[in-house]
């Protein structure tokens, strides 16, 4: 893989839930970082903007609606395409994640082709491998 | 039940079992003060993390129990219920069956039979909480043909809903006056259980602003959830009425596959997913627009949906510029849906795609269960440090013995080069050996956690009311020596609560609190770990010790009589002495103090007791820091070198043979106005006597089981620090000996197991 590989930040406090969300992305054909939590995630994104974030709601320290409002907030970040992936499910989680710059929200447990259908298309990845 | 066959399991065990111990913990601290927000949140965010992450696996019992424990602790932590001591027992209870669960799941990548049962039932006395009085029985609502607003739940929604499992939905349209009754149309649609999908739309337009009236209900919910239709339409029971309940057909879940559609349209599944993003960005545009200019992040949700429409755009193969502005987008968004919307989509229902692969089977042997300890950072950084030493100090030797061979060294600046060399290779190993150690250690709250719950639900056995106190469980020992503690901590820490602390009512009538307290203390003294249990119950009455012993027949008359008061407490570790006339079922189960005693020798340490009757009773259990390396002293008996582990030893004595009394049967000598009595190590381990004409006795003073002895050996050598292997093999079983370590010549050492021998 080279370094023009579409780059996805996972950003979820389950370490399961963050090894189940790269091997669907790097099978998708993308690279991968994690981070634990909004803050550490903010300090990645903006050490190495990504192509993608994929973020969970509820975690300790920095939650994923504030990490995206921030994300959102700063140049650098607001145009990076966004998927929150979460077990909340009531409306107002939806309408929130939206408010909150969202591009996508899907409810955990997340099917693997779906999640790596949306998140290559929203990151760029060839398709099929086809490279332009 | 399904066997679980997912490379994530192993990592998911060990993840749960923290969840699940966080969640004790938190729920614990909650029930002693319930308006605390914090272990709230932890216990919420614990449930809540587990049911997101056992959905990846296929264990609906497991994710259906945590679902039903998340919902009563969202109802909590919303003020719509306090937590009482019956939820706190129910949610107890289910954490303890989760980990049952977990430990299946570990051994043998199932549930248990039965856990399907289980975990309806539980589930069930769960919402029981939440869904108000009675049981009335379920509507029985006739399945209705497919009604017109099922086929209008968005295509996305349904794409994303897993295949091969039942969903059902449902249209809930709150009586406009529900208010008044104390409804909570939105509650009462979160508790649906396995709830994936809801959304809210308004019963009719809406009005002017100024129209609305607020103490009306004018919302429709719609959802979809992973459940039997009856278990909703039961939770729906109160309002029949008011509820289309229908089961979703198979063939509308899941990701629609269909032949490509005439013309330039793309594949239905580009064009799916493209429609999919195009009504994900409308909402996110449409979000928050009501704020206006005032909006921090208005420009950044734009800027977001431009890169995603982009990328939809891209995806589905056309080139429409992208404009700037949020109106701009919108009119994109529209002419897009209408041109996808052109030519019929066909609905062909078929397999969903074949891209859905388990990960490839790479890893799907499993051995056995591994053992692992988690590791600081910082400490394996430390031992990265030193082995980067070592090499460069292997590398120093090779020069060094190059240069020896070329003659360049005299050999005394040979010898001198050698030294240095080997000074530092030995501060090396010992630094070695010390972030080595460190990485074996860990606190011994490891041990305490299990305390709060372990004397919670014990006291409430007893109807004894017991504030526990822990100190010190950041106090660092070996691991094994931390396990090796867990046994006879639990039972004395049950000791003191069924024997130690009083009920209430005596409490009171002695002028003390109700409340009694028992305190855990860890600290670290020099190479040892000390752990304290204090209560402040009715403490031990050494006349009574005396009594029962004399009873009993455990000790010579005369003996029990000398016996200071607080030596009289420390018969409560003779073998075959239980102070309760009836033996409880908490610390009965045919174990004594005398097993507490042993089991905490064996780890190479001590126990001691102390006690003031009326006021309490403290047990303080000493054990080295490492079991790994043991400091010794080594004597001479005869020809032959024996180790002592210097925990025992108090110190070295040289007693003039003319010192030596004979009493009785046996031997003793004062030391500074005590008597201590006296052993010769040859007799304990039928040796020929020795034939010495020393003037002096050499005598290892040592403690014992809480007592002081002098033994008589041959002559003291060095202290040494060695690694004590346990006997293996055909003398594992050889009484009088604790191990064996190597001595520097070649040596093997025994290691004396000295409260065994003194017996």
């Amino acid at each position: 893989m080279t370094a023009t590989t579409p780059l996805a930040l996972i950003v979820d406090d389950a370490a399961t839930i963050r090894s189940f969300h790269r091997d669907t992305l790097e099978k998708a054909g993308m690279r991968v970082e994690e981070a634990m939590n909004g803050l550490e995630a903010l300090e990645r994104a903006l050490a190495a903007p990504p192509n993608l974030f994929l973020v969970d709601v509820n975690m300790p320290q920095m939650d994923g609606l504030s990490f995206l409002r921030a994300a959102r907030a700063e140049p650098a970040l607001a145009a990076i395409p966004a998927i929150i992936v979460t077990s909340e499910r009531a409306a107002g989680d939806v309408e929130g994640s939206f408010a909150a710059g969202a591009n996508l929200f899907l409810s955990k447990p997340v099917r693997p082709e779906v999640l790596a259908r949306f998140a290559s298309v929203l990151a760029g990845v060839p398709l099929h491998g086809a490279s332009a | 039940m399904t066997v679980i066959d997912s490379p994530l399991l192993p990592q998911f065990i060990p993840e749960a079992r923290d969840l699940l111990e966080q969640a004790g913990r938190s729920l614990l601290l909650l029930e002693r003060d319930p308006a605390a927000a914090e272990p709230m949140n932890a216990l919420f965010r614990a449930m809540h993390t587990l049911k997101g992450t056992s959905g990846l696996f296929e264990i609906g019992p497991f994710t259906r129990l945590v679902h039903a424990a998340e919902d009563l602790l969202c109802a909590a932590q919303a003020g719509r219920l306090d937590l009482a001591p019956a939820h706190a027992d129910l949610l107890l209870a289910t954490l303890d069956r989760l980990a049952e669960w977990i430990e299946s799941l570990a051994e043998a990548s199932l549930l248990p039979d039965g856990a399907e049962a289980a975990s309806a039932d539980l589930s069930a006395r769960l919402r029981a909480h939440l869904g108000g009085a009675g049981q009335g029985a379920a509507a029985a609502a006739a399945t209705a043909p497919p009604p017109a607003w099922l086929a209008a739940l968005p295509p996305d929604v349904l794409a994303a809903l897993p295949p091969g499992q039942g969903f059902v939905a449902l249209r809930y349209t709150p009586d406009e006056h529900c208010f008044f009754r104390g409804e909570d149309p939105l509650g009462l649609v979160r508790l649906v259980p396995g709830l994936a999908w809801l959304a809210l739309e308004p019963c009719a337009p809406w009005p002017a602003a100024s129209e609305i009236d607020p103490y009306r209900s004018q919302l429709r919910y719609l959802a979809i959830a992973a459940a039997e239709p009856g278990v909703v339409e039961d939770l729906f029971r109160y309002v029949p009425d008011q509820v289309e309940i229908a089961a979703l057909p198979p063939e509308a879940i899941g990701p629609r596959m269909a032949a490509p559609g005439a013309f330039a349209a793309p594949a239905d599944e580009v064009s799916e997913t493209v429609r999919a993003l195009l009504a994900a960005q409308r909402r996110l545009l449409e979000a928050g627009g009501g704020e206006g200019a005032a909006d921090p992040i208005a420009a950044g949700r734009i800027a977001a949906a431009r890169s995603a429409i982009g990328a939809a755009i891209a995806h589905a193969g056309w080139s429409d510029p992208v404009p700037q502005d949020a109106a701009g987008l919108l009119g994109l968004i529209a002419t897009l849906e209408a041109r996808l919307d052109a030519p019929a989509p066909l609905q062909a229902a078929e397999a969903p795609e074949t891209a859905a692969q388990r990960p490839a089977g790479a890893d799907t042997a499993r051995g056995g269960p591994a053992t692992t300890l988690r590791v600081e950072q910082a400490k394996i950084d430390a031992l990265m440090n030193l082995i980067g030493e070592l090499v460069v100090a292997k590398n120093a030797l090779a020069w060094l013995s190059r240069r020896a061979e070329d003659g360049s060294l005299g050999v005394r600046e040979l010898a001198r080069e050698i030294k240095d060399r080997q000074a530092l290779v030995s501060r090396i190993a010992e630094e070695m050996q010390t972030a080595v150690m460190a990485v074996r250690m860990m606190p011994v709250e490891n041990v305490f956690q299990r305390f709060p719950r372990l004397v919670r639900d014990t006291a409430r056995r007893l109807d004894k009311r017991v504030e526990l106190l822990i100190e010190g469980g950041e106090t660092e020992a070996d691991k094994t020596v931390v396990e090796a503690l867990a046994d006879p901590l639990i039972h004395m820490v049950r000791n003191s609560l069924d024997h130690g602390i009083e009920p209430p009512a005596e409490r009171l009538a002695a002028g003390k609190p109700e409340h009694g307290t028992l305190r855990l203390e860890a600290r670290q003294g020099n190479d040892q770990v000390v752990i304290r249990v204090v209560d402040d119950g009715r403490g031990l009455d050494p006349e009574k010790l005396r009594r029962r012993v004399l009873e009993k027949g455990l000790m010579e008359p005369e003996r029990v009589e000398a016996l200071t008061d607080q030596e009289a407490c420390e018969l409560i570790f003779l073998p075959g002495f239980s102070t309760a006339a009836t033996i409880s079922d908490l610390s009965g189960r045919g174990v004594g103090m005398d097993v507490v005693r042993s089991t905490i020798a064996k780890a190479g340490g001590s126990v001691s007791l102390s006690s003031r009757k009326g006021e309490g009773t403290v047990v303080e259990i000493t054990l080295p820091l490492s079991m790994a390396v043991t400091r010794l002293m080594t004597v001479a008996c005869g020809e032959r070198l024996f180790g002592v582990p210097m925990g025992l030893v108090i110190e070295t004595v040289r007693v003039p043979r003319a010192a030596v009394r004979r009493i009785g049967q046996r031997e003793a000598f004062v030391l500074r106005d005590r008597v201590v009595p006296l052993l010769r190590l040859a007799h304990l381990l039928d040796l020929p006597e020795e034939d010495s004409r020393a003037e002096e006795e050499a005598v290892l003073v040592v403690r014992v089981g809480g007592e002081r002895l002098g033994l008589v050996v041959g002559a003291f050598r060095e202290v040494m620090e060695a690694i004590v292997k346990p006997l293996e093999g055909v003398i594992a079983g050889l009484p009088g000996f604790a191990g064996t370590t190597l001595l520097g010549d070649g040596r093997v050492l025994l290691i004396l197991d000295l409260p065994e021998l003194v017996r």
